[in-house]
This record gives structure tokens, C-alpha cells and sequence, in this order.
């Protein structure tokens, strides 16, 4: 339910973060302020929240730093970039480093609240079953979405969340042609206009997956349209 | 490229010519040795034909008188005929003079190609000391385009949040004075950073206009003091301020302030400090106005460099520090513009830090 979902807000401006706050609670969340790069990474890792409002330039650690770093142990928290950073070099980097959503200030709220929304839809998305079930078999090659593990010719597989969930949608809509559109709105935000990360990651998953990524057979690409998943 | 990249490939150019230079030089001082050699050995082989002409003519007359053996010496002043033995020798004067000519050329060119080096050396350290400092000023550059990004941006968002938050949410009274005094402090934001930016601009370009007229500093002081005691209030520092009653000076009014609401906000946001005294002293011809903490204090080596224009501990991302790197730097160039100075004292780490502006009592 909305109202029990938690949101770290990290942000060392008082206004914004008391802004922000007053707002996402008004909205039924339960919210938490953070000023400093450092604590927020103790504070995810510790108790991770169910979202992450996070800001870049931080004192302590910036917020690309905390990103990574709480990637880096294997937490899975969603996390939306709210910053002042408006470059498309900026916006990867936070996509690349495992953010959900990236959102540049001055924002509109109505936009903001929408993509809270999002993006936990999104991950309630995937934490509810599959409907093809949590363990997949297709060729050689066996994928369990619960533990982000891969078993192909090349022996056990971690698999990022993102590689995870582009996976699914893909699995999920077996033998149908999936546009990039729909992959970036399920898996990042449908405001997030960089198709390179959506093609980045299905050439990773043909890697781990086709015995010839080049002429793939479970991941097709089909010209002009997206992308289809065949058994 | 990267600015580490472009350094990098720069200084190894620069190396690549320097030593092209100094190979050339060392050539140089080679050639001019064989060179005093080959115009030895032709001088000593020029002498031994000399000498032999000279003994093949005394072979040839040796009746000859005295006077005539010396008319034909004349024309080989080097030789001179050994009176004990009767031998033709070279002069010993004319040997040391060759000597002297052929050293003599080595030794200017290796001078001069020492002296070549040592310039080619000073050029190199120039050049990288340049160039380094190039990329230092496109750094801070850099980085104060991403700080004055977000110093703008930072209360635009909570102007437009709180605007929003008006129109969607229904509030009660004390919400929405919440909520307008929030406004208020950002809006007294964002007219602060814009001033700051119009007066460093000002400064850049040598039109800072001041407006020296006497002031008295202790009521400029207490208001200073007043106006911020509610937020270390509220941040739990104590502030104290020890000002010595009635201290006039002629000055700058509103640059006066703007250095003291500077300090003042720099110990409230980034000293870390539990106390932070404010004192003003009258001296016979000038004033001290310190502003003490003893928060986090400030390393030695940065005591200069916060100074700098575009300066901000932290890089691009992280914000050791609020604000664009103007505040301090304008702090400095006012007081000296005031005809007088401003530094900080600090023992380092968690040893607090004092702030001090010398001002002249009467500028100009």
C-alpha cells in the first residue's frame, strides 16, 4: 500500500528537502531526510527504504558515489535522480550506475509525484510473480529473476536488475515484437529518451545467452520495430 | 580530451622538443671539439712542412749567413731555429696560442650550450607551469559553472515547489507562513548569489564603484549579528559577539556588509562550529573586525587558495561546501579594494578558524 512505502529524500537543501517532504507525505509516504552523501549510504544499507530521492552534488559523497556504492552491495532500492546536473553525459551516468529515473530541477511536482509513482510501480512490478514464473529454461539456458542468476554454456551468471528486468518484459511478451519504448517505460521511465542503454543491455544479454550473439535466436531484433523473444 | 589528457600530451611535446633541443646543443659542443682538433692537427701538419722546407733550404746553403737564415724564418713566424742544436722547432708562445685557440672555442660553445640548456630548461618548466595552471583555471571554471548552476537552480526548485504546493495542497495559517517564509529565504537567495555575480563581474572588469563615506561599524555590526542570531538559534551555535561601542571608519556601507554577512554565514553553514564570536576593535588607524569559530577549521595549504575566485573544496560533485566560490573571494578583493585586508588564521583540523578584516580607519 502507498501510504506504508517508505522514501529517503537525500538532499542538503533544508527548503527543498522540507518542500519535498511535506509534499510525498501529503501523498501517503512516509519520508526520511538525509543532507550528507556518506549517511545516506549507511542509512540504504542499513534499513534500505522502498525509494530513494536522491540529489548529486552532495557534501560527503556526491550522489552518483552513493549510487554506486549501494549498487555495488547488492542493493536493489529504486533510486530517482533529482538534481541540478542537466547534461545527457549526467543522465547516463545516473542510468549507468543503476538509477531508475533522472529528473533535472527547477521540476514540476505533479511530474515528480507521477514518477515516485512510477518507478514503484515499476518495482512492484517485479517483485510480483512472473506469470512465466520465477525460473525460466530457454535453449541451453536456464534464468532465475528472483536471484538475478543466469545458468548458460558459459557456466553461472549474476545478472544486473536492469538485465533482469528487460529480460522479463521480454520472456513475458514471448514471441511478440516489443518496441524500445515499451521496454524503456516498464524498465526506466518513459521520460528517459536513451534508447543506447536499452541496446547496451540486450547485446549484454545476447552475450550471455546466444551461442552466436550475432545471429541471435532467443533475442531477435526485428528492423525497425524492437525486439522478440523466442524459446 | 580530457584536461589531464590535453596536459599530458602538451608536456610530452614540449619534452620531445627539449630534448631535440638539447641533442642539438650537445652536437654542437661535439662538432666544435672535432673541430679544434682538425685545426690542430692541420696547424701541426702546416708546421712540420715548415720545418722541413726550413732544413731542406739550411741543407741547401749551409754557408749561409746568419742574417739570411733569418730572412727566410721571417716568413714562417711560428719555427724558430734552436740555438744549441741547430734545429728548426715551432715556438713554444705559438704552440699554446693553437692550444689556447682550440680549447677556448670549446669551451664558448659548451658555455653557450650550458647556457642554452639551462634557458631550454626554464622554458620547459614555464611552459608546464602554464600549462598546469591553465588547466587548474579550467577546472575551477568548471566547477563553478556546475555550482552557480545549482546555486541558482537550488531555490528556483523551491520557489516553484512551493508555488505548486500553494496550489495543490490546502494549508492551514501556520503552513502557509511556513511556507512563505521559505519563499521569502530563497528568493533573498537568489538575489544574494545575482549580486554576488554582478559585483565579481564588477571586480573582473575594474568598474567596482564605492561609495567611502563615514560609517559607524559597531551599528553595522550589531544589525549584522541581530539578523542572523535567530538561525544559529535554530542550528544550536552559540553566537557571541564582543563589539567595542562606536567604532567609526569611512567606508563602503553595503560592500561592508556584504564581507560580514559573508563570514558570518560561512561559520553558520560550513564551520561545524558549537560557538562562533563575531568581534569589532577600533585601532588608531584602522579596524579588525574577526569573525572566530572553532568548528572544523581549515588545512594550512588552503589558506590562500578558499580565497581564489571559483574556489570550492569538492570538486564538480560533491559539496563540501554550499555557494559558487564567490563569497570569499569577494570578501578579499572588497577589503582590499577598502584600501585595506582579509585572511584567516587557523591551527588545522578541529582547531577552529578566525576571519579577519583590517580595514583603514579613513580610505583614500
Amino acid at each position: 500500500m502507498a501510504e506504508q512505502q517508505r522514501i529517503l529524500i537525500v538532499e542538503d537543501e533544508e527548503n527543498l528537502a522540507d518542500g519535498l517532504r511535506f509534499n510525498l507525505e501529503a501523498e501517503g509516504y512516509r519520508c526520511e531526510v538525509v543532507g550528507d552523501g556518506n549517511r545516506a549510504i549507511e542509512r540504504i544499507l542499513t534499513d534500505p527504504p522502498d525509494l530513494v530521492l536522491l540529489d548529486v552534488m552532495l557534501p560527503g559523497a556526491s550522489g552518483f558515489e552513493v549510487c554506486d556504492r549501494v549498487r555495488e552491495r547488492g542493493v536493489l532500492v529504486p533510486i530517482l535522480f533529482l538534481t541540478a546536473r542537466d547534461t545527457e553525459d549526467d543522465r547516463i551516468q545516473g542510468l549507468a550506475l543503476g538509477g531508475d529515473d533522472y529528473m533535472t530541477k527547477p521540476f514540476s511536482l505533479r511530474e515528480l509525484i507521477g514518477r515516485v509513482k512510477a518507478v514503484l510501480r515499476r518495482e512492484q512490478w517485479y517483485r510480483s510473480a512472473p506469470p512465466v514464473g520465477d525460473v525460466i529454461t530457454f535453449g541451453t539456458n536456464r534464468v532465475d529473476f528472483n536471484a538475478f542468476k543466469a545458468w548458460t554454456e558459459q557456466g553461472e551468471l549474476d545478472l544486473t536488475q536492469k538485465e533482469c528486468m528487460v529480460l522479463r518484459v521480454l520472456v513475458e511478451h514471448e514471441g511478440k515484437v516489443v518496441d524500445r519504448d515499451t521496454l524503456l517505460d516498464q524498465v526506466w521511465s518513459s521520460e528517459h529518451q536513451y534508447t543506447r542503454t536499452i541496446d547496451n543491455i540486450i547485446l549484454r544479454l545476447r552475450k550471455y545467452f546466444e551461442s552466436n550473439p550475432r545471429k541471435p535466436k532467443h533475442i531477435q531484433s526485428v528492423y525497425g520495430a524492437g525486439y522478440r523473444f523466442v524459446r | 580530451m580530457s584536461r589531464h589528457a590535453f596536459l599530458q600530451r602538451n608536456m610530452v611535446i614540449v619534452t620531445l622538443l627539449s630534448l631535440i633541443a638539447i641533442a642539438q646543443t650537445a652536437w654542437w659542443v661535439i662538432f666544435q671539439v672535432q673541430e679544434g682538433r682538425r685545426l690542430r692537427a692541420e696547424q701541426q701538419f702546416l708546421w712540420e712542412q715548415q720545418i722541413v722546407l726550413m732544413e731542406t733550404f739550411m741543407e741547401a746553403h749551409p754557408d749561409s749567413a746568419v742574417f739570411e737564415v733569418d730572412r727566410a724564418a721571417q716568413h714562417f713566424p711560428d719555427l724558430l731555429i734552436d740555438e744549441k742544436t741547430g734545429s728548426v722547432v715551432v715556438r713554444p708562445d705559438a704552440r699554446q696560442a693553437l692550444k689556447d685557440l682550440a680549447y677556448g672555442r670549446v669551451r664558448m660553445f659548451a658555455s653557450e650550450g650550458a647556457f642554452f640548456v639551462l634557458l631550454i630548461l626554464a622554458g620547459v618548466v614555464y611552459v608546464y607551469w602554464t600549462a598546469r595552471r591553465e588547466a587548474q583555471n579550467e577546472q575551477l571554471q568548471s566547477n563553478f559553472v556546475h555550482a552557480i548552476s545549482h546555486e541558482l537552480r537550488t531555490p528556483v526548485s523551491s520557489l516553484n515547489l512551493s508555488l505548486e504546493t500553494l496550489e495543490l495542497r490546502s494549508l492551514d495559517s501556520e503552513q502557509q507562513k511556513r511556507l512563505l517564509e521559505r519563499m521569502s529565504r530563497d528568493l533573498q537567495r537568489l538575489n544574494d548569489q545575482i549580486d554576488y555575480l554582478m559585483r565579481a563581474q564588477s571586480l573582473a572588469r575594474g568598474e567596482l564603484h564605492l561609495s567611502v563615506v563615514p560609517q559607524n561599524l559597531s551599528v553595522l555590526v550589531e544589525e549584522a549579528v541581530h539578523y542572523y542570531s535567530p538561525m544559529f538559534e535554530h542550528k544550536g551555535i552559540e553566537l557571541h559577539a564582543d563589539i567595542e561601542p562606536d567604532v567609526q571608519a569611512a567606508t563602503d556601507g553595503p560592500h561592508f556588509a556584504i564581507m560580514l554577512r559573508n563570514l558570518i554565514d560561512n561559520a553558520l553553514k560550513h564551520a561545524e562550529a558549537s560557538r562562533v564570536q563575531v568581534i569589532l576593535r577600533g585601532k588608531p588607524n584602522s579596524v579588525h573586525i574577526e569573525v572566530r569559530d572553532d568548528g572544523r577549521g581549515i588545512p594550512h595549504n588552503l589558506h590562500r587558495r578558499i580565497f581564489q575566485r571559483f574556489y570550492r573544496p569538492g570538486g564538480e560533485d560533491r559539496r563540501s561546501s554550499q555557494g559558487a566560490g564567490l563569497g570569499l573571494y569577494l570578501v578579499r578583493e572588497f577589503a582590499q579594494t577598502l584600501g585595506g585586508r582579509a585572511y584567516v588564521k587557523s591551527e588545522g583540523h578541529n582547531r577552529g578558524s578566525t576571519f579577519i578584516i583590517e580595514l583603514p580607519r579613513n580610505h583614500g
